[in-house]
């Protein structure tokens, strides 16, 4: 049975519309030219500005509606000079405001946003990030059309417990030391790190975790250890699972293993391995809720002479 | 070929699929039905191969019956053992063996040894698959890449695009069991776990393994890159910063293990583990092994040499080798793959690699044996792409 093309025609006219680029309107290009900041935001400081006077630093791309568009923006500069959690605070007192956090990419030019928090007027934005020692961007932006105003924006370390590198938490602790499967020495011992924030962190580490060994000794001894590990490590020993360290040691930038010897006296000790560096980041590029490692490692036990 | 299957196999491939429950139109949107695929022409040098009748497929039962599996010795030339082949785009296969042997097979001339220029032992052999941004991609490119064989000794040889072989001298004098390409990289595994690493500049380095046990062979492993070997030992490697790092893993089992297949399974002797699947996703932990149990009785007493995975559609399986002409056929990709199937063929020889590839396969093994596996009657399945 032969039928009409017309019905045909209009159904690939419908199909070929809806896969046509349609050009919107009052967006500049997707990949805007950024300029280098002009501001310095510094650890601890409070810093002042208004939007009404932007830098056109191609703006936020995070803001409501999801595309870079006007910039009536302010971008500064942060330079980390050590890996931990950091704190944004934004008010934007008579605007809807944004903030952005943003990294260059490591290959090619251009940066991408790592994390990114709204506050409309008057609010307060809080933005808890952790970041190692890079120079990253923060961009105050309007979050919606034509906003723009005066706000505050400051930076501080957070070691709160929800911040994702902060201090051992014992409630967390005491468990692992609890289950703590044993180191013996002239053996070989397996295992998996995963990060856990607030869990056993070496002093001399970064992320915490949960990889926590018991170490028992009937007579004081010598020992070292030799540990390596698919991250960048640390490992402590202590001699009570809430007790200081008796030791730490940390790889070196690019280096995978450690060692350490000392002097133990009779009783148990532990273990704690850590990892000195975030994991990889998540597909947005950022660590905002974890800390994201895992990875296998060995740790060797000997007893040396004196 | 049903239509019902073409578009169940198209939406697992995440394809889009056009089908028709008449023929006419069929034909209309997606062209002819595809042909019988043939096997590689006999060499005719096997007065009575083997043949028996196997299913590849379970869960579609595929052809009534199963397909026609033939097996049949070709002249080697060669009484030395052969320890690895591949398969290359359209129909060449390269084989390496003891004492620097080389073999290329000919359509028409069979098996031609080439000079190596080595007489020690290769142990394996990959393509070095890898194209330089900017590089063009010709059919020609795709069906001949330089290859990698490495063996006794510490040897490394590099046969290039025109077939020359040289050798490569990769700094360890240990016998190299394993390769594996992973990018622009190939890294080789030995005895006294030693690893190498060869750059695609042909520079090779020592990667630290933190064992001592004998690897033999080198797999992905999830995320990672596996090396196992003597007494059940297990070396997972990452490349955090770019770099190989490996750590030991606790031995699943004290077996030698001898194969790290491509899907999350590792064999050895008397020995087949699966994977234990985590609940944790991204990053993912290292991988865990342990027996598996359908296998139990079908590997018993048995060494498992090497796996290869035919991916193609309607006849995707696993095939298996080991000693004194065993083979294991596993379900594939749209198959059972709890389905395992144990075969004893009458080729009274150790098997120590094997290639296998739409409706051809090669086991290569012991006294210079080598058999062309040849599926007969196999017609692809008919998939029509909008």
């Amino acid at each position: 049975m032969r039928s009409s093309p017309a019905p045909l025609l209009a159904t690939l006219l419908l199909v070929l519309s809806a896969c046509t680029t349609i050009p919107r309107i009052n967006t500049s290009p997707d990949t805007p030219t950024l300029t280098e900041p002009k501001r310095t935001l510094v650890l601890g400081e409070v810093s002042r500005g208004d939007t009404r006077s932007p830098d056109h630093s191609g703006g936020s791309t995070c803001k409501n509606g999801g595309r870079t568009g006007q910039d009536l923006d302010h971008l500064y500069g942060f330079e980390v000079h050590e890996t931990a959690s950091y704190r944004f605070e934004f008010v934007p007192a008579s605007f809807e405001g944004v903030i952005q956090i943003q990294k260059k990419h490591k290959a090619g030019p251009g940066h991408f946003g790592i994390g990114c928090k709204a506050a409309r007027a008057g609010n307060k934005a809080t933005l808890s990030l952790p970041l190692e020692p890079d120079f990253y961007w923060v961009i105050v932006d309007g979050n919606l059309w034509d906003e723009a105003g005066t706000y505050t924006l400051r930076v501080d370390r957070d070691t709160s417990k929800t911040a994702v590198i902060r201090p051992e938490e014992p409630a967390l602790v005491a468990p692992l030391c609890a289950r703590a499967p044993l180191v013996r020495p002239g053996e070989r011992t397996y295992g998996t790190f995963e990060s856990k924030s607030g869990g056993a962190r070496a002093s001399c580490g970064l992320l915490g975790g949960e990889s926590v060994h018991r170490l028992s000794l009937a007579a004081p001894t010598r020992i070292r250890l030799r540990a390596a590990a698919h991250f960048q490590l640390a490992l402590e020993i202590r001699s009570g699972c809430h007790e200081k360290p008796v030791v730490c040691t940390r790889a070196d930038a690019g280096h995978y293993e450690v060692e350490v010897t000392t002097d133990l006296p009779a009783g148990d000790h532990y273990v704690v391995l850590d990892s000195t560096r975030l994991g990889p980041p998540n597909t947005n590029g950022s660590h905002l809720d974890e800390a994201r490692l895992t990875g296998a490692y060995v740790i060797d036990a000997e007893e040396v002479g004196p | 070929m049903n239509t019902e299957r073409a578009l169940l196999l198209a939406i697992l491939l995440g394809l889009p699929a056009c089908a028709s429950y008449a023929s006419a139109s069929a034909d209309d949107r997606c062209g002819p039905p595809p042909a019988m695929e043939k096997p590689l022409a006999s060499l005719g040098h096997d007065p009575k191969p083997f043949e028996m009748r196997h299913a590849p497929e379970k869960i579609f039962q595929g052809k009534p019956g199963g397909y026609l599996y033939r097996f049949e010795r070709e002249d080697s030339g060669t009484t030395e053992s052969l320890r690895a082949v591949h398969m290359f785009r359209g129909g060449r296969i390269l084989v390496v063996g003891d004492h620097g042997t080389a073999l290329l097979r000919d359509p028409k001339a069979g098996w031609q040894p080439e000079a190596t220029g080595t007489t020690e032992n290769l142990h394996a052999l990959v393509p070095v698959i890898h194209y330089k941004d900017g590089e063009t991609i010709t059919e020609d490119r795709r069906k001949n890449h330089p290859s990698l064989a490495v063996g006794s000794n510490g040897m490394a040889v590099f046969r290039d695009l025109s077939g020359v072989w040289r050798t490569e001298s990769t700094g360890t004098s240990a016998h190299l069991f394993a390769l594996r390409h992973l990018g622009p990289k190939t890294v080789a595994v030995g005895a006294g776990g030693v690893m190498v690493e060869r750059s695609l500049e042909g520079v090779w380095r020592t990667v630290e393994t933190r064992t001592t046990a004998d690897l033999y062979a080198l797999g992905s492993c999830g995320g990672y890159l596996c090396a196992v070997g003597a007494g059940g030992a297990m070396v997972v490697c990452k490349a955090p910063d770019g770099e190989l790092v490996c750590i030991p893993r606790p031995p699943p089992t004290q077996a030698t293990l001898r194969v790290v297949d491509e899907h999350l399974q590792i064999m050895g002797d008397g020995v087949w583990l699966s994977y234990v699947p985590t609940e944790k996703t991204e990053p993912r932990p290292p991988a865990s092994f342990a027996p598996w149990s359908a296998a139990k009785d079908l590997v018993a007493g048995e060494e498992i040499r090497a796996t290869e995975h035919n991916h193609w559609g309607g006849i995707s399986e696993m095939l298996a080798v080991g000693r004194r002409g065993t083979v294991w056929f596993q379900g594939g990709l749209a198959s059972d793959r709890n389905h395992l199937e144990k075969v004893k063929l009458p080729f009274e020889v150790d098997f120590h690699d094997v290639a296998y590839e739409l409706v051809d396969g090669f086991l290569v093994g012991d006294k210079g044996t080598i058999v062309h596996l040849g599926v007969q009657d196999f017609v692809p399945d008919h998939i029509c792409l909008l």
